[in-house]
């Protein structure tokens, strides 16, 4: 569900490794994510995080068929799951003593914009899509996940994409605060030098 | 209620056209109300007729342009504002209580900018994608954005909670609107995530 690597920089890197669901975030995902997380808090060699996803998309949000209305899941999964979900989304994501650092292509929707927001520095590929389409699946942003992107995107470009579900591109996703830089091709090498750096010049 | 005062025009679908009118400011406030408590409205497009915006408020007194943009912000329907070229400088607080605003210029306060002969087109386009959308959803979308901010982390999640069980209780007798959603997008034959 993740692939984990370590530089030797002391940069963790974190991929989304679900490519046939583009990386949504099921219950399986989401526990690694939790595990993930609380290894690193404690982890003093770890010096930043880099999030990206594997096969083309960053995530595609949460994974529907797991945790929504047609969840085939027993009912002890699904409640640890959303535990382990708002634990790392809540709590985690904003507690972490080292900078996270994100690569996005592709989707990158909804429940994945939590880890966006946590982050210092975001670098998109130009024709990354992003968007919070909850609305229309029929239900309401959750207030956490608006809440995290609040804090980093303007308040017109949240209420357009949470009223609308039009997913928006990079350049716009910048425009807004949400993307710190957009490039043409492989974000995670850009993403990388930047966590690079900032391991040397500004330890956390 | 009383009967509608919407002019034919001015009401179509679900979304209504608000004017902004210099001659009008007291039925305007009496229209924002009937407009709050209206089901039948699901959107709401403010303009004013002409190339500015927000020449209604600078002929309006203090006390009264606030009374309007309280007014405004106390709508449970999202509001589109269509601004073509130049905003007179009161209206900026009218903006604030927009939720999306449609101009020609790009400025900080606007959403999205297009030139001003495909304007009118957008903003109805948009407002009519909004209106074809759960009301209730909608609703409850606008509220929860401008609510977030104001929330404390430590509280956010029970906010949440709560509003699932509202929207739940809103929805019973129903069929739920986000159990086919999902259904139609697992089957293949929706993408809501691409924007539809």
């Amino acid at each position: 569900m993740l692939k984990i690597e370590d530089t030797a920089d002391g940069i963790r890197c974190i991929g989304l490794n679900r490519p046939d669901k583009r990386n949504a975030i099921g219950v399986e995902m989401t526990l690694a994510l939790e595990d993930v997380l609380l290894k690193t808090k404690a982890d003093l060699m770890v010096k930043a995080i880099v999030f990206h996803g594997l096969g083309g998309h960053f995530c595609a949000g949460m994974d529907m068929k797991d945790f929504f209305d047609s969840s085939t899941r027993p009912p002890d999964v699904l409640q640890r799951a959303r535990a382990a979900t708002e634990h790392w989304r809540i709590e985690l994501l904003r507690q972490m003593p080292q900078k996270i650092f994100t690569a996005i292509e592709g989707y990158c929707l909804g429940g994945g914009l939590p880890i966006v927001a946590a982050s210092t520095a975001v670098v998109a590929q130009r024709d990354a899509k992003l968007g919070l389409p909850e609305i229309n699946f029929g239900f309401v942003a959750g207030g956490q996940i608006l809440k995290a992107v609040g804090e980093v995107m303007s308040p017109r470009g949240l209420a357009y994409a949470t009223l609308t579900g039009r997913p928006f591109d990079a350049a716009q996703a910048q425009r807004w605060g949400l993307v710190t830089q957009v490039v043409e091709s492989d974000p995670l090498q850009q993403t990388l030098a930047i966590a690079k750096v900032s391991c040397i010049k500004a330890p956390k | 209620m009383s009967a509608s005062p919407y002019a034919p025009d001015d009401l179509v679908a679900v979304v209504l056209t608000i004017r902004l009118n210099v001659n009008a400011m007291n039925k305007l406030m009496a229209l924002l109300s009937f407009v709050q408590a209206d089901e039948n409205v699901n959107v709401i497009v403010l303009r004013e007729e002409g190339e500015q915006f927000g020449v209604s408020l600078g002929a309006t007194d203090t006390e009264g342009s606030h009374q309007l943009v309280q007014r405004l912000r106390d709508l449970p329907q999202p509001i589109v504002a269509m601004v073509p070229g130049h905003i007179h400088d009161q209206a900026l607080a009218v903006l604030q209580a927009c939720d999306i605003v449609l101009a020609t210029g790009q400025d900080n306060w606007s959403t999205l900018s297009f030139p001003a002969s495909e304007l009118e087109e957008q903003t109805y386009k948009l407002a009519r994608e909004l209106a074809s959308k759960d009301p209730l959803i909608l609703r409850f979308t606008k509220k929860t954005v401008r609510q977030v901010a104001s929330i404390a982390w430590d509280d956010i999640l029970s906010f949440t909670t709560a509003q699932q069980a509202e929207i739940k209780s809103l929805q019973a007798g129903r069929p739920s609107p986000r159990a086919l959603a999902i259904e139609s997008f697992l089957a293949g034959k929706s993408k809501p995530g691409a924007g539809a």
